[in-house]
């Protein structure tokens, strides 16, 4: 009986187990010594960055949402004062829960800070991106409405077009509004209604999406995933 | 390595892949000589391409694998090339809306060492066995998938201009991808010829 085999087999058997071996060592090498976070919306995940202009109570300034983050923090960090952490809502002027949900929000936003003496953890960043939802009846946005809803001045008609942005519950607001009247931001955080709230650690990854938590309030989630001095 | 900058380690780990290149070139004959005596099958054409090619994937392979461990570690938060200017690959590699593959969703990193861990065995096979019957069929395919690697190249071009930002590890493994291009075309030329079994 003939055998039949391939005398050139084992040099490409022997090419093949080098170039293997050699992209495996670098796959190694790569796995630990590095640990990839994707980037996404859900809890564990790195925030998407958000850039653009926020309103700040004197004008529309470039906004940068990295500009929050310290990369250095660590879960375990004790020093609760030194780390910032964020809790953006996406919301619409013309949005109604939004609209009816401002004064929880403006409290929050002025509650979750060191200066406050019943609140015992760091400091909490709250920010607010305004969108224009389309499609949908009295859904027309400005820059103009944003300033209005934000500051509570006259001029300009909120929640559904139908009553003027100063009649919302609530103080005025000290928290920027970044301008997604172009739905980039909703598109990139893949939102599909307002309100929608992230609570973002301060290294910039999502800890907690109401989305995953519909049962629970956002200061909720702050007071229980947030440390405080003494935890 | 924190003693070292992203550029001057990106320099060093170019220094295959110009070596390589110069080995491929027209000029490799004279620019060897001097190294033939010490590397016998740099005296010949066909040693030099295979060599040189082989440089040029090493190369690239070390610089995409480093391209992925910046990719991994942007995600992780850390900065590794980040620069106010033109040039920042932190930039490119953490941006999620073009760092990855469309359709597949794999990093072009990741792809990028795939790739130029085929063109090496492509290389060390002809290298171990040059005289075999499928050489040919080993070179056209380098020839061919180095060449549809253009299409990536244009592409992860267009993001670079639409980010307004270069990547300078995504160039390195570009020039590497293109160099191999003429590397392969050059060694089937001389495959086709006939003059490969003589050298």
């Amino acid at each position: 009986m003939k055998i039949k085999y391939d005398e050139n087999g084992d040099a490409r058997m022997d090419a093949a187990l080098t170039a293997t071996a050699l992209f495996l060592a670098a796959m190694m090498v790569i796995g630990f010594t590095s640990s990839p976070v994707t980037t996404g919306t859900k809890e564990g995940e790195r925030a998407p960055n958000i850039v653009g202009k926020a309103y700040n109570g004197s004008g529309w300034q470039d906004f940068d949402l990295q500009s929050y983050y310290n990369y250095e923090w660590e879960m375990g960090d004790n020093d609760t004062k030194d780390s910032q952490w964020v809790m953006i809502e996406f919301m619409d002027t013309d949005c109604p829960y939004c609209f009816n949900s401002a004064r929880e929000y403006q409290e929050g936003s002025n509650y979750f800070v060191p200066e406050n003496p019943n609140w015992n953890g760091p400091q909490v960043s709250f920010l607010a991106s305004a969108t224009e939802l389309t499609g949908l009846k009295g859904h027309d946005s400005s820059r103009a409405e944003i300033e209005a809803f934000r500051d509570k001045t006259t001029g300009q008609m909120c929640n559904s077009g139908n009553v003027d942005c100063s009649t919302r519950d609530g103080v005025e607001y000290t928290i920027p509004f970044i301008d997604d009247l172009d739905k980039t931001n909703m598109d990139n955080w893949k939102i599909g209604g307002t309100p929608a709230y992230f609570l973002i650690q301060p290294d910039g990854i999502i800890a907690w999406a109401s989305h995953e938590h519909q049962e629970e309030k956002f200061y909720e989630a702050i007071n229980r995933l947030v440390p405080q001095d003494g935890e | 390595m924190e003693f070292l900058d992203s550029n001057t380690i990106l320099a060093i780990f170019s220094i295959p892949m110009v070596i390589g290149g110069l080995l491929i070139s027209p000029s490799g004959e004279s620019l060897s000589a001097s190294m033939s005596e010490k590397f016998p099958s740099l005296k010949t054409l066909r040693g030099r391409l295979l060599t040189g090619s082989t440089l040029i994937a090493f190369s690239g392979f070390i610089i995409s694998a480093m391209t992925l461990w910046i990719s991994n570690t942007i995600s992780e938060g850390a900065g590794f090339c980040v620069a106010n200017n033109i040039f920042s690959c932190d930039d490119v590699l953490g941006n999620p809306e073009f760092n990855t593959m469309p359709f597949l969703g794999i990093r072009w990193a990741l792809f990028g060492i795939i790739i130029y861990t085929f063109f090496l065995w492509l290389l060390i096979s002809i290298s171990k066995e040059p005289q075999a019957d499928w050489v040919g069929t080993n070179i056209k395919l380098g020839f061919m998938i180095t060449s549809t690697g253009i299409i990536a190249i244009a592409w992860l071009m267009y993001a670079e201009s639409v980010m307004e930002k270069i990547c300078p590890y995504c160039t390195a493994a570009h020039i590497g991808n293109i160099l191999l291009i003429y590397g392969f075309w050059k060694m089937g030329k001389l495959h086709d010829s006939g003059n490969w079994h003589k050298n």
